[in-house]
């Protein structure tokens, strides 16, 4: 972030680990970075929706990342694990992740376009991959995550 | 001075200050048409109420100011004298309205040197074109006025609630203060304002609470009396703010005597609307919802409800009719009720309509209290007129007035004597915002209950107030009921308490029903904020929203009317069974209720609970053996029976027979011997070779083959499936069909819909995916294989993501057939393969995919 003045082109992107993996949400989508201290489930509720907490007075939406991005489910306690928190429509959801990392620049560029041999349930939420310290990073699309977990619920 | 007139003098007088600004910058930019059509709008408006409320001088005024800015709208050259006059007619307008508002009177005199003015400036050059060009205006004054007005009505139901909120605290006396000088102690305030001032209160209560959590756990503290004190400002404060978003009933009242007087022209009755209570106060939320369903009901009342003149006096009443409406405030909530003196509820008719709808069986009805048989009137698809007149009877009935209350957490109730009346009366709570609920706990998790529906706590435990099982069902003998008890671990997925069933048991009461819900714990009560369900929860049927509890964690609020629903399923099986959307259903798990039996030989067969309509016993000896098959006279009709075990030899041996019904066509099927009922998923895993099954199913673990019922129907009731085409209205069912061959549209749609089919046309697969993924719900999948852009396969692959549409069958149509495709389709998991020009073959996979859909849905 020394030179402010090419943000035009740059990006902010906060980094970050779901199942392992290493991905990357736009910084102007995220609202908070947080640990949750408490947590309440839900009974009957789809799967991708872990549950609900509540942040200073908000009630958040917790989304399981790994079952909607198709992963491998991580078998962790929700409390302890990190969390990214998305305003959408006005509201807030958060989506779980295993840590959180840095926030990164990127030129807008730089984004590769997805390998077309993506995994599908991936793909419709990847906005490209980076390569970040010799890592692969595939940039999300949070947006499109969370719209796309209402659409279900609308359906 | 009436209430009508305060509003328009607030109203209008902004309306001016508005105007007078717009004119200004009208001056300066004569061609600005979007300002011009500002102002035009305005004086429109004042013109239009003027003639509503009587004021003939300010109308005749703003008439002529309107016919002169028509003409400068149309395109007429804007002279500097033509705003000037304007601008002097508005602050004329203006000096009436001053009058008016000091004597509740036009003064007297008239306007003709303005008016003069006025129309010279308007027929000067383009005199001859004035009439033609301004018909709205011009030509009919008398009905374009009324319209105005009410579309500018400043009735509260439009866009005034915040002015009327305060104003009706008393709203005679301060109007008759506000009107000295408009200047005015009622000011409006933003809706989304008003909204924002609820959400930090709620947030004040929510930390108030919280504190008084930690406090709870202190005995002595410093804090003690601040706290005591933040507690009684915070519930002021929630007072006055809540008190910001009330309005009187009245604002919900203030079209009914119109709408009686309407009905009354239009039916032919003389009716009298009495109305009282009309001060009580509601949350301005809760008054929109119910709008409606209060005018629904008294159209009611005034059409069904009451006889006309000459029936009247027969019975020895007074030739006119009377609706009464009246409000009051009881135990936290608000009644409405909606009188009339009427013939009352036929409880025959209404017998005679629920069978003949199929809506209840008669068994049922003969158990039924009058009380029951009066509350099916909230029957979906349920009306009572005989004939459909203009007035009611469009199709929204009484259950769309149901629900709206119930949306609202409220109940309604019907009490009705023959020939002395009806009465509806609903229960409305004050406020949505903050509820009392009481905190239960189900397992590990808790939840809040909406104090409202709660009727008493009951403890049960082994020994006292035991929970006792009636085939798989809990029932608790509470005093001399027997109460239907849920299991809320059961229905909720919670895993259980550590003693199953003990704990206590929440009498919850919906309406007129009834029941129990065994949770493990109870903690206290609280004044919860009701925060509404987040986007991506609203699906639940069981909870209504989320709240914060005082420390600090979140947790769902039920829906006592959701709970009802699926207590009903489980218990009361029929009657909420019709009223279901297969969306609804779909319990999380997809699982479906099973009866399971065995029949010849000891197989094992089960078909959905659902579709059972009754469990008969029968002897041999009561079959008649009629052209070679067999017959029951069941309920003063012949019942064709179907023999799935070998007909005993013993004729008074008893044998238990599954009564099925459909469209009024019954069946019974006799068994060897009821075994289970089960919840299960119903997969299908190998399809049937034999007609009348749909295939063999896992069920708890054993080989179950899955009776058809649609085949045994149509082999017995043939007609019933030629009449098909009778119910499509009702039962239509809607199918996708994805195909880019015209050829095959043409041919294929027609027998879709023959069949009973709502057909959506699609002509590749990435329309048909789009109408899916927007959220589409169909029945019935068909597409073909080969198209451009997305095939078949992968349009069947693709919407496996779709939850409104994984489940729906897909049966794909292609020209080639190979061995290939074959399994690339069972692959993508389609349904069935079907050749195109096989036509006989698509029938039957078509109904056997809906006969199949039918009973998941079931």
């Amino acid at each position: 972030m020394d030179d402010q003045p090419q943000s035009t082109n740059m990006i902010q992107l906060v980094t970050l680990r779901i199942g392992g993996q290493l991905f990357a949400i736009n910084l102007e989508l995220v609202d908070d970075v947080f640990k949750p201290e408490q947590f309440t489930p839900i009974p009957s509720v789809r799967p991708e929706i872990a549950g609900i907490l509540n942040l200073r007075g908000r009630i958040i939406v917790a989304i399981n990342t790994d079952l909607l991005l198709g992963l491998p489910p991580v078998d962790a306690p929700i409390v302890g694990r990190q969390m990214v928190n998305i305003k959408y429509l006005n509201e807030s959801y958060g989506l779980l992740a295993d840590s959180v990392g840095d926030v990164v620049a990127f030129c807008a560029t730089e984004i590769k376009p997805n390998p077309i041999n993506l995994d599908g349930n991936l793909a419709i939420y990847s906005q490209g991959i980076l390569r970040l310290n010799g890592e692969l990073m595939t940039v999300l699309m949070a947006d499109k995550i969370i719209a796309q977990v209402l659409n279900q619920e609308a359906a | 001075m009436d209430e009508l007139l305060s509003d328009f003098l607030t109203e209008t007088t902004e309306s001016i200050e508005q105007v007078d600004a717009e004119l200004v910058d009208f001056e300066k930019h004569p061609d600005d048409q979007e300002i011009l059509r500002r102002i035009f709008r305005l004086v429109h408006t004042i013109k239009g109420t003027c003639g509503f409320l009587g004021l003939p001088r300010l109308e005749a005024l703003t008439h002529a100011a309107e016919n002169l800015m028509g003409k400068y709208r149309d395109g007429a050259p804007v002279v500097g004298d033509g705003v000037e006059t304007i601008l002097n007619s508005i602050d004329r307008v203006k000096l009436h309205l001053d009058v008016l508002a000091s004597t509740g009177a036009e003064p007297d005199g008239d306007d003709e040197d303005l008016i003069d003015a006025l129309n010279a400036l308007a027929s000067g050059p383009i005199e001859t074109d004035r009439f033609d060009e301004e018909p709205h205006e011009t030509a009919k004054p008398a009905l374009d006025p009324l319209e105005a007005a009410f579309l500018a009505a400043p009735g509260p139901e439009d866009n005034v609630p915040e002015t009327d909120a305060i104003n009706s605290a008393k709203p005679k006396t301060v109007t008759s203060k506000t009107s000295g000088n408009t200047a005015p102690q009622a000011i409006r305030v933003q809706l989304p304002v008003l909204e924002g001032l609820m959400t930090m209160v709620s947030e004040l209560v929510l930390t108030r609470n919280q504190l008084m959590a930690i406090s709870r756990g202190r005995e002595e503290s410093e804090f003690n009396a601040p706290l005591q004190r933040l507690c009684s400002v915070t519930a002021e404060l929630q007072d006055g703010v809540m008190k910001t978003r009330m309005q009187p009933i009245s604002a919900a009242w203030q079209k009914m005597p119109r709408l009686i007087r309407d009905l009354s022209k239009e039916l032919g009755k003389e009716i009298l609307l009495e109305m009282s209570g009309e001060d009580t106060e509601l949350d301005r939320q809760i008054l929109e919802q119910i709008k409606d369903p209060l005018t629904h009901m008294v159209r009611n009342a005034a059409d069904h409800g009451l006889e006309d003149a000459a029936s009247r006096q027969a019975s020895g009443k007074t030739p006119s009719g009377v609706v009464r409406l009246n409000a009051f405030h009881e135990g936290g909530q608000i009644v409405i009720e909606i009188a009339d003196d009427g013939r009352g509820l036929d409880t025959e008719r209404l017998k005679h309509k629920a069978r003949e709808k199929s809506i209840v069986s008669d068994a049922e009805l003969d158990g039924m209290t009058e009380g029951q048989i009066q509350q099916l009137i909230f029957h979906p698809g349920f009306s009572t007129a005989s004939e459909v007149t203009s007035v009611s009877g469009r199709g929204v009935g009484m259950d769309v007035v149901r629900s709206n209350v119930e949306l609202i957490g409220g109940t309604i109730d019907l009490k009705s004597q023959k020939g002395v009346g009806t009465t509806v009366s609903l229960k409305i709570p004050l406020t949505l915002a903050i509820v009392p609920a009481l905190i239960i706990a189900v397992g590990q998790e808790r939840f809040a209950l909406p104090q409202r529906a709660v009727r008493e706590l009951v403890r049960v435990n082994k020994k006292a107030n035991r929970i006792e099982h009636l085939n798989g069902s809990l029932v608790l003998q509470l005093r001399d009921h027997l109460l239907p008890v849920v299991g809320m671990s059961d229905l909720l997925g919670v895993s259980p308490g550590a003693v199953p069933e003990e704990g206590y048991v929440v009498v919850t009461e919906v309406g007129q029903y009834c029941f129990g819900l065994l949770v493990d714990e109870v903690f206290h009560t609280e004044e919860i904020v009701v925060k509404p369900m987040m986007g991506a929860l609203q699906g639940l049927k069981h909870f209504s929203g989320t709240t914060i509890l005082g420390d600090g964690s979140v947790i769902m609020i039920m829906d006592p009317s959701g709970l009802a629903s699926s207590v009903a399923q489980t218990e009361m099986g029929d009657l909420a069974r019709t009223a279901q959307t297969p969306e609804e259903v779909d319990d999380g798990e997809h699982s479906t209720e099973l009866l399971v039996f065995e029949a010849r030989g000891g197989a094992r067969q089960a078909v959905p609970l659902a579709l059972v309509n009754r469990l008969e016993t029968v002897k041999q000896c009561e079959l008649e053996h009629v052209d070679g098959r067999y017959l029951l006279q069941y309920r003063e009709a012949l019942m064709p029976i179907q023999f799935l075990c070998d007909p005993p030899t013993y004729a008074e041996r008893k044998m238990s027979m599954l009564v099925f019904e459909d469209r009024g066509y019954r069946l019974g099927i006799v068994v060897a011997q009821v075994l289970d009922i089960v919840a299960d998923r119903l997969e299908i895993d190998v399809e049937s070779k034999s007609q009348g099954y749909l295939g063999t199913a896992i069920i708890k673990g054993r080989a179950t083959e899955i009776l058809d019922m649609a085949h045994f129907m149509a082999v017995e009731h043939p007609k019933s499936f030629d009449r098909q085409a009778d119910y499509a209205q009702s039962a239509r069912r809607r199918m996708l069909y994805a195909e880019d061959s015209a050829f095959y549209r043409n041919m294929l749609v027609p027998i879709f819909k023959s069949a009973g089919f709502d057909v959506t046309v699609c002509e590749d697969g990435q329309a048909a995916f789009q109408v899916l993924n927007e959220g589409g719900y169909f029945d019935l999948i068909v597409t073909d294989i080969e198209m451009p852009g997305m095939d078949g396969f992968s349009l069947a692959q693709s919407i496996q993501q779709l939850p409104n549409a994984a489940q729906t069958p897909v049966i794909a149509l292609s020209a080639y057939d190979g061995p290939n495709a074959k399994s690339r389709a069972q692959e993508v998991g389609l349904f069935d393969f079907v050749a195109k020009g096989d036509r006989e073959h698509l029938t039957k996979a078509v109904s056997r995919a809906i006969s199949l859909r039918g009973l998941e849905a079931a």
